[in-house]
C-alpha cells in the first residue's frame, strides 16, 4: 500500500514506532518503515545487538545516530536475536536507501508467539500513519507561506 | 576584508566567525552541543545566501542527504568534510557547498549557500553546525571533539533594557542596550559563584542551557538564581521572564559578535523601536 509518498508492503507487520515485521517460522525479521527512515535521514551509525542476547517487548535493543540526531530502537518481540545485519557496520546508509531489503536490521526468535497480535497489518496501521505524515506536513506547511 | 575572531578551539584547531554573526554551543537540543562538542553560527542570511567558511583545510568528501518526504519545500542536507590534518577534521552541516572535494578552503572565503532542511524549526535562523572529528569517525551525531569557547574575561553587567530592533510573525529580537563584553564577543552575562559569564541558552523549551567564562556554580540572572551549572552546563530552575510585565513564551540569548547582545523572543509581542524592560521572576 503507499500512503502519501511512503510505500508499505501488503506483506509486512507494522509498530507504532515505525519499525515492520516479517514473521516466518517463529523468527521475525524487523527494519524500519519508509516513513520510519524519512524521520531519520542521514542514519551514519547503528549500534546493534549481538547474536544470542534475549530482549523482553519494548526493550531497549538498539541506538543509532543520524548526522546530528541520536535515537533507539525498542525490541518490537520478545526473544533472542539470531541475525544481525553486518552490512550495517560499514554501511548504515542503507537502512535509508533500502529500508524493505538490505536495510533490515536484525532478526529475532520469537519467544512468546501471543506477541504478534500487537503488531499492526497494514490495513490497521494505515489510519496512523496517514494521521502523522499529515501532521508532519503540516510542521513544514509555514515554508509555502 | 572583513576580520575573522577565533570563537572556539581544540589543540590548535581553530573555528572562526566574523563580525555580525551569532554562535552559540548551548542552545540546540542536539547531543553534541550538551557535549560541548559543536557550535552553530548564524551570518543573519536568508536561504540561497553565499555563507563563509569558519575553517581553513582540504575539502576530503561531501555527502548529500535526500531531504525527507514531508515537504518538497526542503532543502537535501549536505555534510562537508574538511581535513585539517592526519588526524583530525571539520565536519560542518546545513550549507550547499560550492566548493569540490580537492579544493582548499580558508576561513572566510565562501564555502557555499545556506540551506533550510529539517532540522530548522519556524523560529530558527539558518546557519551552520560545525564539529571537529578524528579522521577516523566523521559523520555522526556523537564522538566529535570538545571545543573549548575562545573568550577572554568578561567586563560589565547586564542591564535588561533594550529596543525592538527586529519584529515579525515569528519573533522579536530585543538589542540589550549594556551588556556584557569581552573583546568582540557581547552577551547577556549572568554570575557564577560571583563571576561574570556569558549565557547561552533557549528557554524553557530546552532542558538545558550554558555558560560560558564559568564553569561551576549558582547561576543569577538579575540576582535571580536560575539554575546551577556544572562543567558549563545549567540545570534550570524554574523561573518566568516578563517583558514590559507581559510573560513571555520563550527567551533565547548567545553569543553575539553584533555591536550590541540580542535577547529573541517569543511571541511576537511588540513593534521595532519600543523599549522593553524584562524581569525574571522565580516560579516557587
Amino acid at each position: 500500500m503507499k500512503i502519501e509518498e511512503f510505500e508499505f508492503p501488503d506483506d509486512l507487520l507494522y509498530t507504532k514506532e515505525h519499525l515492520w515485521v516479517k514473521i516466518e517460522d517463529g523468527k521475525a525479521r524487523v527494519g524500519f518503515t519508509d516513513l520510519g527512515q524519512a524521520f531519520y535521514k542521514g542514519i551514519m551509525h547503528i549500534d546493534l545487538p549481538s547474536v544470542g542476547e534475549k530482549f523482553r517487548l519494548g526493550d531497549e535493543i538498539s541506538t543509532f545516530e543520524t548526522i546530528k540526531s541520536v535515537s533507539k530502537i525498542n525490541s518490537p518481540l520478545s526473544g533472542k536475536i539470531t541475525r544481525i545485519n553486518e552490512n550495517l557496520k560499514d554501511n548504515p546508509e542503507i537502512i535509508n536507501e533500502d529500508p524493505y531489503g538490505k536495510g533490515w536490521l536484525f532478526e529475532i526468535k520469537m519467544e512468546s508467539p501471543e506477541e504478534k497480535e500487537q503488531l499492526m497489518g497494514i490495513e490497521k496501521a494505515a489510519p496512523l500513519f496517514k494521521e502523522i505524515i499529515k501532521r508532519e506536513k503540516e510542521r513544514y506547511a509555514y515554508l509555502y507561506e | 576584508m572583513v576580520k575573522l575572531i577565533p570563537i572556539a578551539g581544540f589543540g590548535d584547531l581553530r573555528i572562526y566567525a566574523k563580525r555580525g554573526c551569532l554562535y552559540s554551543f548551548y542552545s540546540s537540543p542536539y547531543p553534541a552541543h550538551p557535549n560541548h562538542s559543536a557550535v552553530d553560527i548564524t551570518t543573519g542570511g536568508k536561504r540561497y545566501d553565499e555563507i563563509f567558511s569558519p575553517v581553513s583545510g582540504v575539502i576530503v568528501d561531501i555527502k548529500k542527504i535526500d531531504a525527507p518526504k514531508f515537504s518538497k519545500n526542503l532543502d537535501p542536507e549536505f555534510i562537508t568534510i574538511i581535513r585539517y590534518n592526519d588526524e583530525y577534521s571539520f565536519k560542518i552541516i546545513h550549507m550547499k557547498p560550492t566548493l569540490e572535494i580537492g579544493d582548499y578552503v580558508s576561513a572566510g572565503d565562501t564555502i557555499g549557500e545556506l540551506i533550510r532542511t529539517e532540522y530548522f524549526s519556524r523560529i530558527n535562523d539558518l546557519g551552520i553546525h560545525i564539529e571537529i572529528r578524528k579522521n577516523n569517525d566523521l559523520y555522526r551525531a556523537l564522538g566529535g571533539m570538545p571545543l573549548k569557547p575562545i573568550v577572554s574575561e568578561i567586563r560589565g553587567e547586564t542591564e535588561l533594557v533594550g529596543r525592538i530592533s527586529e519584529s515579525n510573525e515569528k519573533y522579536s529580537i530585543v538589542k540589550i542596550e549594556k551588556s556584557g563584553a569581552s573583546e568582540h564577543i557581547r552577551g547577556l552575562t549572568c554570575k557564577v559563584n560571583g563571576r561574570n559569564a556569558f549565557l547561552d541558552f533557549g528557554y524553557p523549551y530546552l532542558e538545558y542551557g550554558g555558560v560560558i567564562g564559568a564553569r561551576n556554580g549558582n547561576v543569577l540572572l538579575n540576582n535571580i538564581k536560575i539554575g546551577i551549572s556544572r562543567e558549563n552546563i545549567i540545570k534550570f530552575n524554574k523561573f518566568h521572564v516578563y517583558a514590559n510585565d507581559l510573560r513571555v513564551e520563550s527567551i533565547t540569548s548567545v553569543l553575539s559578535l553584533k555591536d550590541k547582545a540580542e535577547i529573541k523572543i517569543t511571541p511576537s509581542i511588540f513593534e521595532r523601536g519600543e523599549r522593553v524592560e524584562f524581569k525574571i521572576k522565580e516560579v516557587i
